[in-house]
């Protein structure tokens, strides 16, 4: 494993919009801000080996909005030193914020809205795969049921452990070259960074830690509640009843929903209504209305038949899009 | 003696009897002793039993203030005479960290570390301070023997620390540093704690680094340029006898202890080495135990009274010609011009 070390600054916007696009996204940016004092700095650590992790700071003056589709198997946290960000929820995801002290996890599924404003902060990026890995060899999960299922810290405490361990993989390993020289502890590093996001944020292999009955006899293997929620996904469109969850599960749906609640803070209500309006979402984004598509008929299409209802909720779980503009892209 | 443990748990339902696991997560504990001799009985209970020389009592200060993890402590420790004693090896592993106008002495067999970073010895040793406040860290040694062996492939009972001194300065600026964190940000937590997956997570990063910062045979392994791939792929023969070099390289050993405990006949280990590691059993001895006076040699100072001759001895080898020749063809230069720079 080796850690590569950069440093870039500018005062061009040009040239800081091209860093982002080519560093970040290249998706749906815009940036706007005073042109005069503007500043925008990054210092990169990214190594690369047997694991593949970042650690970055990035500052600038500007307002940026940004909208991109799954991060692609990449798990990023930001948090603020300065400023603010807000994400934007998603059919997954609600919509939160954080500001100096706090840290976000950026939605691993579903599209991601973000917005910055004149911040300073620190973007550490793990990828999905190796983290679904560890939880796995840690948490004795199957590493394709890992799920996170919020993106807000589960509590002030966990929030700061977080800060904290970046702070010390940073500065104490990958920012000493003779420490960062030394495989064994680079490893080492990755691996308590990969247990501290497990522990940090709600996911599935943590759920499955702190649930004492969850291998006690007569409860719902997680296998069989990620089943029936993957069941729920692919038939949202059609009327689902408790029958039909007891038939996926072998077991009644009760059960599934207290599941559900126990390990990932979830209903069945809620995954098939988030099922049901990331449907509608797919359907109004590849839908064209030159060739007569609407708005309430999609919406009907995936249940939800009061379209003044829908067009609320849509653009609440949006954070802010109407199913209009959706359609119109 | 006068203890104040809080004792925090992480668990603050420890009345209710439906809770699971009412164990605290973190200990924490404040004890003082105005007596020379509790204070020796406390250091017997948690470090090692010391028979020292009379503490005159008058003035005397000890205290010791931590927290414990279980598989992990963190303790600032304050003795405020002069002690001079014999040590038993500790059960633990334990690393002094002493501060910075402390003078800490361990001497094991010729052999005295000094710090600013010291593993306490695995044999009879002799400890010796004035006035010493250091930070100790004990970690049980069998949890951080299953972690060397993970890395190793070697048989956790052949992962054993063969010196007493960090490998180099970076490493014990990397000890402090993680020290602080885990002290700071992790123990002092009881919510961040109370996570059992935290808790094993901080106890591997700790051993990791413990096995990369004071030289052990996991390490050996790890960096051995004659292995022939990973460790697994060599018959448990030549991995058995090669742990047992690297562990009793101090010691004098010959070719039939070291066949008796690869479990092999001297003939049959012969052939295994030469075939796999294109050596000899002893020719791998000769070459731990000179990687091992080499490493001496830079750690040492002779304006304290290190010489050639004396760390040349403590490793076999009883002839300084011979010696200043092999040590020249392996490092090219004169076994001297390590000893002064």
């Amino acid at each position: 494993m080796t850690v590569a070390y950069d440093e870039f600054a500018t005062a061009d916007p040009e040239l800081a919009e091209d860093m982002i696009r080519r560093m970040y996204v290249d998706q749906r940016l815009s940036i706007h801000g005073p042109s005069a004092e503007f500043a925008l700095g990054q210092s990169a650590l990214a190594v690369t080996g047997r694991h593949d992790f970042a650690v970055n700071r990035l500052h600038h003056t500007l307002t940026m909005h940004l909208e991109v589709d799954p991060l692609d198997d990449l798990l990023v946290t930001d948090a603020p030193r300065r400023g603010a960000l807000q994400v934007g929820g998603n059919t997954d995801f609600d919509a939160v914020a954080a500001g100096p002290g706090e840290v976000l996890l950026t939605a691993p599924t579903g599209r991601f809205t973000a917005q910055f404003d004149n911040v300073d902060f620190d973007i550490t990026a793990l990828t999905r795969h190796e983290v679904a890995e560890h939880a796995a060899a840690r948490c004795g999960i199957a590493p394709e049921s890992l799920r996170f299922t919020g993106l807000a810290p589960i509590s002030p405490a966990a929030a700061r452990l977080w800060l904290d361990t970046v702070a010390h993989v940073r500065d104490d390993i990958l920012s000493d070259p003779e420490i960062a020289a030394i495989p064994m502890l680079l490893d080492s590093a990755y691996q308590m960074l990969a247990t501290t996001l497990l522990v940090t944020f709600p996911n599935t292999a943590l759920d499955a830690t702190h649930d004492p009955l969850a291998h006690a006899p007569g409860q719902l293997s997680d296998t069989t509640v990620g089943h029936v929620v993957d069941f729920l996904h692919h038939h949202a469109a059609q009327p689902l009843g408790p029958t039909d969850i007891a038939e996926q599960a072998h077991a009644p749906a009760r059960d599934v929903d207290d599941a559900l609640r126990r390990r990932r803070n979830t209903t069945l209500a809620e995954q098939l209504w988030r099922a049901r309006m990331q449907g509608a979402y797919r359907d109004l984004y590849d839908g064209d209305p030159a060739a007569g598509d609407t708005v309430a008929a999609i919406a009907a299409r995936w249940g939800f038949t009061n379209p003044a209802t829908f067009a609320v909720a849509y653009t609440t779980s949006t954070g802010g899009e109407a199913p209009e503009d959706t359609l119109r892209r | 003696m006068a203890i104040t443990g809080d004792s925090t748990g992480a668990t603050d339902d420890a009345d209710d009897p439906a809770a699971p696991d009412t164990t605290p997560a973190v200990a924490r504990y404040r004890i003082a002793a105005a007596d020379p001799d509790e204070a020796l009985a406390y250091m017997a209970a948690n470090y090692t039993r010391l028979e020292p020389q009379p503490t005159p009592r008058a003035g005397f200060e000890f205290w010791v203030q931590g927290a414990s993890a279980g598989l992990f402590a963190i303790d600032a420790l304050r003795h405020s005479s002069s002690l001079r004693a014999h040590a038993e090896p500790p059960e633990q592993l334990i690393v002094a960290q002493p501060a910075q106008r402390t003078q800490l002495r361990n001497t094991t067999a010729g052999h005295d570390a000094r710090g600013p970073l010291v593993l306490a010895p695995s044999s009879r040793y002799t400890v010796e301070w004035h006035d010493a406040t250091m930070a100790v860290v004990t970690l049980d040694r069998g949890a951080v023997a299953r972690v060397g062996a993970e890395l190793s492939g070697l048989d956790e009972r052949d992962v054993v620390f063969t010196g007493t001194d960090p490998l180099s300065p970076a490493l014990t600026r990397s000890w402090a540093n993680l020290c602080a964190y885990v002290r700071r940000d992790l123990l002092a937590h009881d919510e961040v704690m109370s996570a059992p997956l935290m808790r094993v997570e901080t106890f591997r990063h700790l051993a990791t680094t413990l096995l990369a910062t004071f030289p052990n045979t996991a390490l050996d392994t790890l960096n051995d340029p004659t292995r022939s791939g990973p460790g697994r792929t060599q018959p448990a023969t030549v991995r058995r006898a090669a742990a047992f070099i690297d562990a009793h390289a101090t010691e004098a050993i010959g070719l039939t202890e070291i066949a008796r405990a690869a479990g092999i006949g001297a003939r049959g280990l012969q052939h295994a080495f030469r075939r796999h590691r294109d050596t000899t059993p002893l020719g791998y001895l000769r070459q731990v135990r000179l990687e091992r006076a080499h490493r001496d040699l830079r750690a040492a100072d002779p304006t304290r009274g290190d010489t050639v001759a004396a760390i040349a001895a403590r490793w076999g080898f009883t002839h300084p010609g011979r010696f200043s020749a092999d040590y020249r063809r392996t490092y090219g230069c004169a076994p001297s011009e390590t000893l002064r720079t």
